[in-house]
């Protein structure tokens, strides 16, 4: 246990080295990441200026639910970015370098790359909860654990989604574009849907685990629904890992020759 | 055959491959219109919760807007990744040598694609709004001006992305300024809300902004669509496409000279 943890930590130290070697255009892509979420921002302060409240939500709860999203995704893309790229990967034929190692291929895999950009979506979370969403300091641990645990899911979810090119390779550009759809609905307050969209976001498309339940947790001090986010973490992260073995089964090798220093 | 001949058939080519290129890219068009229904959907299931009384304006008139802006922005896609990656990978050293320059040539290509794109998003947008709201917002003697009005848009947001990707040679990564000047197009062109519905003072900025010929503009026109209001568009359209056009060639000339001095 402790040499694995000693692992992902190794991993992770090389990885942030790796997204920060340009220190410059890393702190630069940080920044305006941070001020991109916050111009963003701008078009709910001007609904909330126009409209009372949306189903019951203010301004202050659409800037958790926007901080949850962003804290969630920000980290795991600063960490684990290399989910990007997972399917262009296993279609290049480049799990090769990772399976020659002795341990589990998927996280060196997600943890190949860093976009440091990720931070600044972290950043931008903290003046969203803190400032716009009138959160104190005595809720940031709880904040940054469920989003977190959002983050896995979100991790999770995608990685899963680039698998399938496994199957069908062709699905590259689908893979990418749930990529996108994921973060996209994320960062929008799903309470106002019905039943049936509201299934799906807790289930084919788990983007409620991923902002909606974290803040509902927070807004109603509920801590089953705090749980149901981080048993969804566990339950995704570990679906994730098994349809990825599943899919090693088909990987056939790229035959690339790669040098690795 | 004269010059003015020539870039034009050369032109012409390059948007025809775009076109196809689009056209034969079917998964790419699928995944393209599954994304787009969902802020489609997002944004008009927010408006059917909002309490719109007094505001002027009412959900399903508005679902339409949200449609339209959206079908926009979904047409252009990513232009400046292509031009990024044609500078940092070297490939447009190739494209210096050409015949023909290189910045026209992207720009037909990818009108072309985006014009096959737009139209395939707002037949299908409009289905689905037409689905969901049970109407159609407008004359049907309008959807000419509105069509004419959204590749336009789409144009004007294409020519600001082809700026937007030669500042790789400056800046090596354009993404972070792409991501302001998107999230600026959301915030003054009124991606989601109509200018209309924004304080005076924000509104005001946002009608002089080129922001607003690209979104709020020419979808305003599904919300009313008589004839002074479409030649109003199509005058700050022209205007804002005139300047971008001037724009894209100051931009590429620097960096043009940029390549020949400094190598790419």
């Amino acid at each position: 246990m402790t040499a694995s943890f000693g692992y992902l930590g190794a991993l992770i130290a090389t990885n942030l080295r790796a997204g920060f070697a340009r220190p410059g255009p890393a702190a630069m892509q940080l920044v305006l990441m941070a001020i991109n979420n916050l111009i963003f921002f701008v078009v709910w302060a001007l609904y909330f200026d126009r409209f009372p409240s949306l189903r019951g939500w203010g301004q202050a709860d659409v800037a958790m639910l926007y901080g949850v999203a962003a804290f969630g995704f920000g980290v795991s893309v600063a960490l684990a970015g290399g989910v990007r790229d997972l399917a262009r990967t296993i279609v290049d034929g480049g799990l090769d370098v990772h399976l020659g190692r002795p341990r589990h291929p998927l996280p060196s895999l997600l943890m190949s790359r860093s976009i440091p950009a990720g931070f600044g979506d972290a950043a931008s979370a903290l003046v969203l909860w803190l400032w716009i969403g009138e959160r104190t300091l005595s809720d940031l641990p709880i904040l940054v654990g469920l989003s977190i645990a959002g983050g896995v899911v979100m991790l999770s979810s995608i990685a899963i989604a680039q698998c399938a090119v496994f199957w069908w390779p062709g699905a590259l550009k689908l893979a990418d574009q749930f990529w996108e759809v994921t973060v996209m609905i994320s960062v929008y307050p799903q309470h106002v849907f019905g039943s049936g969209v509201r299934l799906v976001l807790f289930t084919v498309l788990p983007v409620a685990f991923m902002s909606q339940v974290p803040v509902e947790a927070v807004r109603e001090a509920d801590p089953l629904k705090a749980l149901s986010v981080v048993a969804a973490a566990i339950v995704y992260g570990a679906l994730a890992v098994v349809v990825f073995d599943r899919g090693l089964r088909r990987y056939a090798s790229g035959n690339r020759m790669v040098v690795n220093r | 055959m004269n010059e003015t001949s020539r870039v034009l058939g050369a032109s012409t080519a390059f948007l025809r491959l775009g076109w196809h290129d689009a056209c034969r890219d079917r998964i790419g068009l699928f995944g393209r219109l599954l994304l787009f229904s969902i802020p489609v959907v997002i944004f008009a299931t927010i408006w059917q919760a909002t309490p719109l009384a007094g505001s002027g304006h009412d959900a399903d008139r508005l679902s339409w807007y949200v449609m339209m802006t959206e079908a926009i922005v979904f047409s252009v896609g990513y232009v400046f990744r292509e031009i990024e990656q044609d500078i940092n990978s070297g490939a447009i050293e190739a494209a210096l040598s050409r015949p023909f320059a290189y910045v026209l040539a992207w720009i037909a290509e990818e009108a072309g694609g985006t014009l096959f794109r737009l139209l395939a998003l707002l037949a299908y947008g409009s289905l689905i709004a037409w689905l969901a709201t049970g109407m159609v917002p407008f004359a049907w003697a309008a959807a000419p001006a509105i069509v004419l009005a959204a590749i336009f848009a789409a144009f004007l947001a294409l020519l600001f992305q082809v700026v937007i990707g030669l500042l790789t040679a400056w800046v090596g990564t354009p993404a972070p300024a792409y991501w302001i000047w998107q999230k600026l197009v959301f915030v003054f062109g009124g991606l989601f809300i109509p200018l209309t519905l924004y304080p005076d003072w924000i509104r005001d900025i946002g009608m002089a902004t080129p922001f607003a010929a690209i979104l709020y503009r020419p979808a305003s026109l599904v919300l009313a669509a008589d004839q002074v209001a479409i030649v109003e568009v199509f005058l700050w359209q022209g205007l804002w496409l005139a300047l971008a056009l001037l724009l894209v060639a100051a931009v590429a000339a620097a960096a043009t000279r940029r390549f020949l001095r400094e190598g790419v």
